[in-house]
């Protein structure tokens, strides 16, 4: 029995003895391996490196205007000067000496993208499609953004670039960029966007019909003329605990409970209720089971009533009222709420300002049910130059 | 004779006219009754605020049907007869067809007329919510309007002489099938021709200016 135990210990031994070199081998062949994976890794960078300069090597030229700039390639030269100074002249109506520091820190770039191929369209009408080689042509232009060494998803503009396409696409860039200088709730209440785009002639009317018609019993009270419902709807205070309580009204939560939440919060919600359980409240409008359907729901799937144009509305307005200095007024952000970091940028109390919304918006509701001078201008001619047609038609011959 | 005239067609087009009123009550039942998550006293009101658009569709439909059958009724009977009653009548031709035109236009007025009626009773039933409002009498004008445009070239292009309309037909038929061919064959990238037409007829003031906007009997 010793015997046999001696002899076990003796193999175990020996074996241990040859796997020691082996185990030293595996180390140095695993050191090799990261080795050339770090090898393999930086190659891949430099490769990557590589590319982008050749893919920028076309992006000679830098258009200036005051210290924003942006590299284009000669084709889109003259267009991204124009551009760029469009842009920038728009960025500084909102704000003022703050955009040349913005543009400091923002490298734009704008270039052509060639394609090689193209759907065959002889094929489409038969079930399927195949792609045709065709001579190099340019078929769009890519704007990239890079803002404080991150790069931001860039835009694709269509081939041939038109200008106001490329300088709505240099201001959503300046738009990113001043939203890092917000305070942190004033950014989120913006959506991380500061706006600098212009309403366009129909938006307040549109923005009324928003918010006249709004899933939200308190958006609807606030065009109606009721300015805490107003600042309850922009939520400009603070997000109240209750969000349901506190915006919605119950004609309001049968329709909430249908679209409310994202498709996250709507598949954890049809998992935790039964199909049975959910008819309750969207089939029969039982009163329980629709609360019941709210409360599964997380707080954040109620969003502010108002809809993000509004608050940007508002926070133009702000900037306007506020004049010269108002960004910078902003961005120091010693307010403790965004009504307090508004009236601080307009320079007037948060109540005056909304109420000065709210007559604006009041103001966009569409004063006549009538058809407006363009549709009855347009009939009345097409009418009359069928009448006229009419009466010289001689069907008979 | 108008009254002559108007009568006639009034003969002509009266099964149209009358499906054309009862359409006029049943949409906005339809719409301010089924409009999703209705309760009995109160509406949700974007589901309202999206029926009632879609109910301006069905307005826009019916004006459209509404004028393509009476313009085409207004001409079958004479057609029919190679326009010997027409001819023998002692007016000028020109006057004749203004008198015709005008009685179809007034047709067209009496479904108007339904529509408002019909619309505005439907909607002071309705619990309507006190942001909307309802304005029977502006569509009515919309759908008068609106029904006159197709009435308009549909009677214009039947009043011709049968060679000019051949020669349309032909040239909007040719035009379809040589864009349709080109962009077939790959030669452009899709219809250009077709679309270089359409582009401007749904721009504001175009002649489709009626049917672009929204026929709402209730809004804002």
């Amino acid at each position: 029995m010793s015997d046999r135990f001696g002899l076990t210990v003796f193999a175990l031994l020996v074996l241990a003895a040859r796997a020691l070199p082996a185990q030293d081998e595996l180390r140095v062949l695993q050191a090799r391996r990261a080795q050339l994976m770090a090898r393999v890794d930086s190659l891949a960078l430099v490769v990557r490196a590589q590319e982008n300069a050749a893919r920028d090597s076309n992006l000679r030229i830098v258009v200036h205007d005051g210290a924003a700039f942006m590299r284009t390639t000669v084709a889109l030269e003259g267009v991204g000067r124009d551009a760029l100074k469009a842009a920038t002249r728009q960025a500084r109506l909102v704000l003022a000496d703050d955009t040349d520091s913005l543009a400091t820190d923002l490298q734009l770039s704008v270039r052509e993208y060639s394609s090689d191929y193209r759907v065959d369209r002889r094929f489409l009408g038969l079930g399927g499609y195949s792609l045709a080689a065709t001579p190099a042509k340019f078929a769009g232009a890519m704007l990239a953004v890079r803002f404080a060494a991150v790069d931001y998803s860039g835009t694709t503009l269509d081939w041939p670039v038109a200008r106001a396409n490329l300088t709505a696409g240099i201001v959503a860039a300046f738009e990113r960029a001043a939203s890092t200088r917000l305070p942190a709730a004033l950014d989120g209440w913006l959506n991380h966007r500061v706006p600098l785009r212009a309403d366009a002639a129909e938006f307040w009317t549109s923005l009324y019909r928003a918010l006249a018609t709004s899933s939200a019993a308190v958006t609807r009270r606030c065009v109606g003329g009721n300015l805490a419902a107003c600042r309850l709807a922009l939520a400009i205070d603070s997000m109240p605990t209750d969000r349901l309580a506190a915006w919605h009204d119950e004609s309001d939560w049968q329709g909430l409970a249908v679209s409310a939440g994202d498709p996250l919060n709507r598949t954890a919600l049809y998992q935790r209720m039964s199909i049975d359980e959910r008819e309750q409240c969207t089939k029969l409008a039982k009163r329980d089971a629709c609360l019941r359907m709210l409360s599964l729901l997380p707080p954040d799937a109620l969003r502010i009533p108002v809809p993000e144009v509004g608050r940007a509305a508002l926070f133009h307005m702000a900037l306007e009222r506020g004049g010269p200095g108002a960004f910078r007024r902003l961005s120091a952000g010693a307010a403790p709420s965004v009504a307090g970091m508004l009236g601080a940028a307009a320079g007037e109390s948060a109540d005056s300002l909304v109420s000065a919304w709210q007559r604006r918006v009041m103001a966009g509701r569409p004063q006549s049910p009538l058809p407006d001078t363009t549709f009855f201008l347009a009939s009345t001619v097409c009418i009359v130059v069928c009448g006229a047609w009419a009466a010289r038609g001689k069907p008979w011959t | 004779m108008f009254r002559a005239i108007l009568y006639t067609q009034w003969k002509w087009a009266r099964p149209v006219l009358f499906l054309a009123i009862i359409a006029a009550g049943w949409i906005p039942l339809e719409a301010l009754r089924s409009s999703p998550y209705k309760e009995l006293g109160t509406y949700h009101v974007p589901s309202l605020y999206a029926s009632i658009a879609a109910a301006g569709s069905a307005y826009q439909y019916l004006a459209l049907a509404v004028a393509v059958v009476l313009s085409i009724s207004a001409w079958q009977a004479d057609s029919a007869r190679q326009h010997v009653y027409a001819l023998s009548l002692p007016i000028p031709r020109w006057r004749f067809v203004l008198l015709r035109f005008g009685a179809g236009a007034l047709l067209l007025g009496i479904a108007a007329t339904a529509v408002g009626l019909f619309g505005g009773i439907a909607a002071a039933l309705a619990p309507l919510p006190p942001s909307l409002h309802a304005y029977p009498v502006g569509l009515a004008i919309r759908f008068w309007l609106g029904t006159l445009i197709p009435f308009g070239l549909i009677f214009a292009l039947l009043c011709s002489s049968p060679r000019r309309v051949k020669i349309v037909v032909a040239a909007v038929v040719t035009v379809i099938a040589v864009d349709m061919a080109l962009a077939g064959f790959g030669v452009t990238d899709g219809p250009q021709l077709i679309n270089w037409v359409l582009r401007p007829l749904y721009e504001s003031g175009s002649p489709l200016t009626a049917f672009l906007s929204r026929w709402m009997l209730v809004d804002v």
